[in-house]
């Protein structure tokens, strides 16, 4: 892998699928549910974009291999100098801070809920005993300083 | 002190070597049976036995061939050892097998020319597993409870071959309170199938996150330490460890909290940069048991491992017991 390419964190609206505009990009899979792998993927695949899957532990890597061009985040809710995301935008954005690639946060008209908070299963294999205390916080805040440009959601007409 | 079964995950009996398959823990505590360098060679590759467990599989492969070259010449024997090391050197990149390999055959040189080569080269290996690497590990966890505080929370990343349950039992000793949240360590879950199940049965508290929730527990305040193990050293202390380890590194230097590494401290390569990162199949993410979870068409990119330079680390806890800056 040689060209930088964008990183998707989160869960983008159809407005930033209609819009963005790249051969390639990294999706961070997002765990538990793996949306990003799944969802974000699929619909990619669909506008004729190649999704090429990271696990969410792997973002500091591609960026500090040089392999990412920028990083994509999303919120449907800003409430002073903070964006409410979802977790791992913040690894995603501290990571993009660290390595000078920007951080474009896209505003959605709403927050996307996780499909699943287990963490004791992937995709209905079990991978942790039952008894293991487990800690899945969905959102998480972003401070804006850490983000270069902002978005607005696309509005239909009408 | 009772050992984690992950702590010493290879044995060798009679002809035969034991390796604790680590891609069935916790569902089940079973032990691949060995008999052939090129079996144990498997193993590694599979990643049925990871970190410390592959030096252990390396020395115990070497006393497992030349007990079954026990009659043969010592060059026959010279020569057996040295297409081991060669197999081994080959497996997989990031894992520094040359080291290990050079070691052992270092140590056969050294006894070559006695009249009892074979008993001194196998009395020599036993030695300095068994009394030499047991006791370091032991003597570097007890280094690692004393950096600790009472009541601290220590997040750590992958699995560090059975010694967080013993750091955290010389914890217990001192009468420190402590609380472990493990990542889970995606993409084969060595947090969740080995670290949190092994602290959970030696009764320590222990919760697991996603990999993703790092920067949530520290800027909540969450966390007071990192502690993780090493896969590869450089000599200006950076080091390799599973992929996303870095990330973490990063995000505690942001968020001020302490960085320690359980180290072995190596001489060989100059800095991290020079470290091979094994790059392994996409479709190691993309599906799971057999089970795919991603649309057809979908590419991955699979690091295998990462670099954490020295200055992200607070301290390097060797196993010759010393405690470096990073």
């Amino acid at each position: 892998m040689t060209k930088k390419i964008p990183l998707i964190f989160g869960c983008p609206s159809e407005s930033f699928y209609a819009k963005f505009n790249a051969p390639r990009a990294f999706v961070a899979e997002l765990r538990p549910g793996l949306e990003g792998m799944k969802q974000v993927s699929g619909e990619l695949l669909k506008k004729g974009v190649k999704p090429v899957v990271i696990c969410d532990n792997m973002m500091a890597f591609c960026m500090e291999r040089g392999l990412v061009s920028g990083v994509h985040i999303f919120s449907a809710q800003v409430r002073g100098s903070r964006a409410l995301c979802r977790t791992g935008s913040l690894i995603a954005a501290i990571c993009a801070r660290h390595h000078g690639i920007p951080v474009v946060l896209h505003k959605t008209l709403k927050q996307p809920s996780a499909v699943s908070m287990s963490l004791l299963k992937i995709g209905g294999i079990k991978v942790a005993s039952a008894k293991i205390k487990t800690y899945v916080p969905a959102l998480e805040e972003i401070p804006l300083d850490l983000i270069d440009r902002t978005v607005e959601p696309f509005k239909k007409e009408g | 002190m009772k050992e984690s079964v992950l702590f010493w995950p290879a044995r060798l009996k009679g002809l035969t070597l034991f390796i604790l398959d680590e891609t069935k823990v916790p569902g089940q505590v079973t032990y691949l049976k060995v008999r052939r360098y090129q079996e144990a060679i498997r193993a590694v590759v599979d990643m049925k036995t990871r970190a410390f467990g592959q030096f252990l599989t390396v020395c115990y492969t070497f006393i497992l061939e030349m007990r079954k070259a026990k009659g043969l010449s010592r060059n026959a024997q010279m020569r057996l050892l040295k297409r081991v090391a060669l197999a081994f050197n080959r497996s997989r990149p990031t894992f520094p097998f040359e080291e290990v390999t050079s070691m052992v055959l270092g140590l056969a040189g050294k006894v070559s020319s006695s009249p009892r080569f074979y008993e001194d080269f196998l009395c020599a290996m036993e030695g300095f597993l068994e009394k030499g690497i047991r006791a370091k590990r032991y003597q570097r966890a007890q280094e690692a409870a004393s950096l600790i505080k009472d009541g601290d929370t220590i997040l750590t990343h992958c699995n560090v071959s059975g010694e967080l349950p013993l750091v955290a039992e010389f914890c217990r000793q001192h009468k420190k309170r402590v609380k472990f949240l493990a990542t889970e360590t995606r993409p084969y879950f060595q947090g969740s199938r080995l670290t949190a199940w092994e602290l959970d049965r030696e009764g320590f508290d222990v919760t697991l996150i996603p990999d993703n929730a790092v920067a949530k527990v520290m800027s909540d305040g969450e966390v007071d330490c990192v502690l993780v193990g090493s896969d590869r050293s450089a000599a200006n202390g950076d080091f390799a460890n599973k992929i996303g380890t870095f990330q973490i590194a990063l995000l505690a230097r942001y968020f001020k909290v302490p960085f320690y590494c359980l180290a072995q401290s190596s001489k060989k390569l100059a800095s991290g940069r020079d470290i091979p990162i094994e790059v392994r199949k996409d479709e190691e993410i993309l599906s799971f048991a057999g089970r795919r979870l991603a649309p057809r068409g979908v590419a991955a990119f699979y690091p295998g491992f990462d670099v954490v330079p020295h200055e992200f680390v607070t301290r390097h806890i060797s196993l010759d017991g010393q405690m470096t800056k990073g």
